[in-house]
């Protein structure tokens, strides 16, 4: 098994240890020599599948997890949702003793099932339970090229304890299927066509990019084709699609630019229903479309391809004018150089006009962003904008890479930074699971450490609470990551939602911090990681303390550990 | 410690993109009406106790999920039309919940914040 496992290239294997995989384990410390794959010692297992989650969205490729295939699959669960609806390979291999006869008293019965995956099948990719080593050699290789073909997701093996513990012959030959990259389908060539048609008589098209560019080649391509068009970008960033700074990227006016658009195509858009339409949760919830009349709509996407019944990922239907089943990166060659053929003279030059006004556009919006960032600049808490800043200012002449999700803190990084570099944003969770951001942000600097990479993440404090050993491990690894965090004191989500509902209720706020704050005892983050073996500054309270801290904390990170910065912030 | 207040919903797309001001470059000179010291303490406490920071920032200062408010805020009338019956996300604010004079002393903590930093080059 450990021969299989090196010959498909996993470089890391993320494990809380568990007796149903003891052989696999440590038959890789010993037989393999703990390296290619090396072991990363986890405190749960949610982390162990988050920390994969955040490496193959910076590295382009899975590494691996064991777990139980009863309760380490159970505190998996979750992270494998996010996995699954973010479209990122995760590769899990699962421990059960399938024959009853074998298993030891106690509490290996209770560890041990009879279809161990079917616990996340409804949000995994494929999953296979081998019954001897050639099954499991042929399965590996075909679940990792199934976990890498798009649209990428989650897999699962089951390594039976009999088939990993049993002696093999002595003139047992595995043979260990090659593995081979698949091709990712390029969309129709004739409706790729016609797309171009649309997007060069369009006299405002806007091009959404969500989980876009998977590769630095997919942000390359965007560039070229909203450059060829002089079109208006809008960046929903599921991804590292499009530069901040590029005088095309109209993000920070999207409902603006969407309204007035033409033509609107969506490349891996997630939710397109609620990209044209503006949602009022009110006690009469009502909708409302953004499209101006008679403006197409487009998708390309290979989000058809992935769609499972139960969980409900796969957000409201769109009824959009022409769908393309297809992968978006793959298919934007064909789409730039179809752009260039139509494009003629005259349309040239309404495209060269219409770029002017979106470049004066997109500077005037980070003027007004920058003058916004001011307000409050000496309040305390710390404003979130501050906060962005004086981190920007501290590693902006780095080769940084930040690896967290941006609304809780307002955007204002990719406001207010240049982001230009595939590896520097790697989107949020995909499922909206709270506990994903310390331990993918962790998984991200791991697959950092090897580039010298500045790793950085702006930490909310209710996602480190769920599974706070991650700093541990991070330690452990020498793992060099710069956490931010994020001290609201609050799950400022749901405390936003109790205020909606008390209101509705005309009962008021008074007691909605009930169940939603995280205060009283205030929590000491930088003891917590102190305790955990992490470099911890803070809490700090006074914005002036911020910088100076700063600079400390990646001293500490450029000598290849983690630090962490506790900055107690206003809620968002 | 209690939320309130929140003059937009939750940023759907954009951060702060897109939406109706309510608050516009900051008040400049001698013309800005004087404010009663008394007023504003009173408004700040307000402005806490209802909530209203959880998504404007505890200085007005804005966030993806509530406008900048202040320091030039709506007139009053407009300001009051906004809380008691929101046409966004904004949880409506009823007399019972924030009585007229408590809402004006809201209004006077808003025109008070300061100005803005400016941010070097």
């Amino acid at each position: 098994m450990v021969d299989v496992v090196k010959a498909i290239g996993l470089e890391y294997i993320c494990a809380n240890p568990g007796s149903s995989f003891r052989a696999l384990h440590e038959a890789i410390v010993n037989y393999g020599g703990n390296a290619k794959p090396e072991l990363i010692t986890c405190c749960h297992e949610e982390s162990s599948v988050a920390m994969a989650h955040g490496f193959a969205k910076i590295d382009g490729r899975p590494i691996g997890v064991m777990a139980h295939g009863t309760v380490g699959l159970q505190h998996a669960a979750m992270a494998v949702y996010n996995a699954y609806c973010d479209r990122v390979p995760v590769y899990i291999i699962v421990g059960n003793t399938l024959d009853a006869t074998e298993r030891r008293p106690g509490v290996e019965w209770t560890h041990s099932v009879q279809d161990a995956s079917s616990l996340v099948r409804d949000f995994s990719k494929w999953d296979d339970t081998p019954i001897s080593l050639e099954h499991f050699a042929e399965s590996a290789v075909r679940a990792y090229t199934l976990a890498n073909t798009p649209p990428m997701g989650p897999v699962l093996l089951v390594a039976d304890s009999e088939l990993q513990e049993r002696p093999v012959a002595a003139d047992f030959e595995l043979r260990i299927p090659k593995v081979t990259a698949s091709a990712p389908p390029q969309g129709d060539m004739a409706a790729v066509v016609e797309v171009a048609k649309l997007l060069v008589a369009a006299e405002n098209p806007v091009i959404v990019a969500d989980r876009a560019a998977r590769t630095p080649a997919g942000l390359a391509r965007l560039i070229e084709l909203a450059e060829a068009l002089q079109a208006a970008v809008v960046d929903q960033g599921g991804r590292m699609n499009f530069p901040s700074r590029h005088p095309l990227n109209q993000s920070g006016q999207s409902r603006a630019t969407l309204a007035a658009a033409d033509v609107i195509l969506g490349l891996e858009v997630n939710d397109f229903w609620g990209t044209i339409n503006t949602y009022r949760d009110q006690l009469h919830r009502s909708s409302r479309s953004l499209l101006k009349p008679g403006a197409k709509t487009i998708a390309i996407s290979m989000r058809d391809l992935g769609v499972k019944a139960n969980y409900q990922d796969i957000q409201r239907f769109p009824a959009l004018d022409l769908t393309i089943t297809g992968d978006a990166e793959a298919t934007l060659p064909s789409l730039v150089e179809a752009v260039k053929r139509l494009a003629t003279g005259d349309r040239r030059r309404a495209f060269e006009a219409r770029g002017k006004t979106l470049a004066e556009s997109s500077s005037n919006a980070y003027e007004r962003s920058r003058a916004e960032a001011g307000y409050a600049w000496d309040a305390s808490p710390v404003t979130t904008a501050r906060l962005s800043l004086e981190l920007w200012e501290a590693i902006r002449h780095d080769d940084w890479s930040l690896v967290s999700y941006l609304n809780p803190v307002s955007g204002w990084p990719m406001r207010l930074w240049n982001f230009d570099r595939h590896y520097q944003f790697i989107g949020g969770s995909g499922g909206s699971g709270i506990g994903y951001t310390a331990p993918a942000s962790t998984g991200a600097a791991l697959a950092n450490r090897k580039h010298g990479r500045l790793t950085v993440t702006i930490q909310p404090d209710g996602d480190l609470m769920y599974a706070p050993g991650i700093l541990w491990t991070a330690a452990h690894h020498h793992i060099p990551l710069l956490m931010v965090m994020h001290n609201n004191r609050a799950y400022h989500q749901e405390l936003m939602h109790l205020q909606r509902m008390a209101n509705r209720h005309n009962r008021g706020v008074d007691r909605a911090h009930i169940g939603t704050t995280i205060a009283d005892p205030n929590i000491d983050y930088a003891k917590v990681a102190q305790g955990l073996g992490v470099h911890g500054e803070g809490p700090i309270e006074n914005p002036a303390d911020l910088a100076p801290a700063l600079r400390r904390a990646i001293a500490v990170v450029k000598r290849g550990e983690p630090a962490l910065v506790d900055v107690v912030t206003q809620p968002r | 410690m209690t939320p309130a207040c929140m003059l937009v919903a939750v940023l759907v797309s954009s951060a702060f993109g897109g939406r109706a001001a309510l608050s516009g470059p900051p008040a400049r000179g001698p013309e800005r009406p004087a404010l009663q010291e008394s007023d504003v303490e009173r408004g700040k406490q307000t402005f806490m106790r209802v909530g209203c920071y959880q998504c404007h920032g505890r200085e007005a200062q804005g966030a993806s999920t509530g406008p900048r408010l202040g320091p030039n805020p709506l007139p009053l009338a407009a300001f009051t039309r906004a809380i008691r019956t929101p046409r966004n996300e904004m949880p409506p604010y009823s007399v019972k919940l924030l009585s007229d004079a408590e809402l004006a002393d809201v209004h006077a903590f808003v025109a008070a914040r300061p100005r803005p930093h400016e941010l070097s080059k």
